[in-house]
């Protein structure tokens, strides 16, 4: 194991990331920066405007699915249309969300933005940005790289939604104590400065030149391949079907195994642990939820250890024995005698619990064709998404500092 | 507001909550969800270890070219035959 420390930690493939990929990267940074900072202030703007938190709760659950249709129809569109329209499109839908939001106070008016729009309620990923950036990462960069790429394109996801909550909760607590700001004012002020970053955003995206899109779209000889190596086992299904032609299946089957593992991480949401811990062992929500918070952190950092082991034991193979003993560690939480050793077990849990996500893209981008790539990661994407989403850790402690 | 999330969200959180509210079982979700996670891993172990992405089919054809006819491959124009296999494996799947 003469591993260097380059090589842990994927230096090299970090440097080798090609001018597209560093803007894309820069995207991705940016858009978490906005969802980690939008994640705190969008519950206390609604409820300062005068919503009742049923009505957020709501609004909250159709944003998710108005997210997701539209997140499917960019997905599954973008590798025909282009990756970069496709990437403006989800952009001027978030910064027109932003917008109503700010200038608006009407419930059903904002109701219809958030669904017809793009924004996150909770500060984990939403829209289309995410599988379209992550096809045109794998277009753009070199295949022996991939892996260790997304390692970093997930790093900086965990760092810039991490920083964006606490720098939010840090300016909304500076206006409101020292410059007498109501809590309305500098809710809506933060609110701008997310409309701000979005804008931020389509610039890098404007940036981005045509090596993201599919090379030389082979039209006919795909089509011609689909036809021939489906026309047995799929006859009845049309060769082209949510912008999958040959990895229908196999796409199919990775979507039912995530929802699998999305349905199961449901029963153990941030809140729910958090709650759970305070009725067993009386533990401070905002304590614990500071410490996960950090745990989460050093989740992204574990993740390029998880493209180095990829690189010799396959992806397949890195995502099951990463992901198998942190399940062992949640499993032991309860078993525990004592608090300490509980938290111990979440906070081991928490750490390596990231280390599948950069594996499992990678994977989803080398068995599907470069052409169904966009859609592949929409497709896989939404079938996660249609279980509530975690909430951020980043937001109990960006409460602390508000309070 | 608790109505609404548990109407509005899957069955997942509306279990985990009737879970979470008696002490009896409040560590089952734990165990479910762990246990699921687990059921997950293997199942994807069994279903794809075999399906190799292209940047490891590389390998593959640079270090034992001699053997990289015999992997199963969706990519690799799919047979019947494997096409077939992978039917049977959704609907396994599906029933479990």
């Amino acid at each position: 194991m003469g591993a260097t420390i380059s090589n842990v930690f994927s230096l090299e493939a970090l440097l080798s990331i090609p001018y597209d990929g560093r803007m894309l990267m820069l995207c991705k940074g940016l858009r978490m920066f906005g969802f980690g900072f939008l994640a705190v202030i969008l519950v206390i703007y609604l409820e300062q405007i005068g919503f009742s938190t049923s009505e957020t709760g709501l609004l909250f659950t159709l944003t998710l699915l108005g997210d997701a249709v539209i997140s499917i129809f960019l997905t599954t569109h973008a590798d025909k249309y282009g990756r970069k329209f496709c990437l403006f499109v989800g952009s001027f839908l978030s910064i027109f969300t932003s917008l109503v939001f700010i200038s608006q106070t009407n419930f059903w008016i904002l109701l219809i933005a958030a669904i017809v729009g793009v924004i996150s309620p909770s500060g984990s990923e939403v829209g289309p940005f995410m599988a379209i950036e992550i096809s045109s990462m794998a277009q753009v960069s070199e295949d022996r790289y991939r892996t260790k790429i997304m390692s970093w394109y997930n790093l900086v996801g965990c760092f810039s939604s991490a920083s964006g909550a606490l720098l939010c909760g840090f300016i909304t607590n500076n206006l409101v104590q020292e410059h007498q700001f109501t809590l309305l004012n500098a809710s809506k002020f933060s609110m701008c400065v997310y409309a701000i970053v979005q804008v931020f955003q389509s610039f890098f995206i404007y940036l981005l030149r045509s090596n993201i899109e599919v090379p030389t779209p082979p039209q006919e000889a795909a089509s011609d391949k689909a036809s021939a190596s489906l026309s047995s086992a799929a006859a009845s299904s049309s060769p082209s079907f949510l912008g999958l032609h040959k990895s229908k299946f196999i796409v199919l089957h990775l979507s039912l195994l995530f929802m699998i593992d999305s349905f199961a991480g449901s029963f153990v949401l941030q809140s729910m642990i958090s709650n759970w811990f305070f009725v067993e062992y009386k533990t401070n929500p905002a304590v614990l939820g500071s410490i996960i918070f950090f745990c989460n952190l050093v989740a992204g950092v574990s993740a390029l250890f998880a493209a180095t082991l990829a690189d010799h034991i396959g992806l397949v193979l890195t995502m099951v024995v990463t992901h198998l003993p942190s399940n062992v560690l949640l499993i032991l939480v309860p078993l525990m005698p004592n608090e300490l050793l509980s938290i111990l077990m979440i906070c081991a849990r928490y750490c390596i619990s990231q280390m599948d996500v950069p594996t499992r893209n990678a994977y989803v981008q080398g068995v599907v064709d470069p052409d169904e790539r966009s859609a592949a990661n929409g497709i896989t994407n939404v079938s996660k998404l249609s279980v509530p989403t975690q909430l951020n850790a980043a937001f109990y402690l960006a409460l602390i500092l508000l309070y | 507001m608790k109505v609404v999330r548990s109407l509005a969200s899957s069955t997942g959180p509306f279990l985990a909550g009737l879970m979470y509210e008696r002490k009896q079982y409040s560590s089952l979700p734990f165990f479910i969800a762990g246990g699921l996670k687990i059921v997950y891993d293997l199942l994807l172990l069994r279903s794809f270890s075999q399906v190799k992405p292209d940047s490891e089919r590389y390998q593959q054809v640079n270090t034992v070219a001699e053997e990289d006819e015999e992997v199963d491959n969706y990519n690799d124009e799919p047979t019947e035959e494997s096409q077939q296999h992978h039917h049977i494996e959704m609907k396994t799947l599906i029933k479990s």
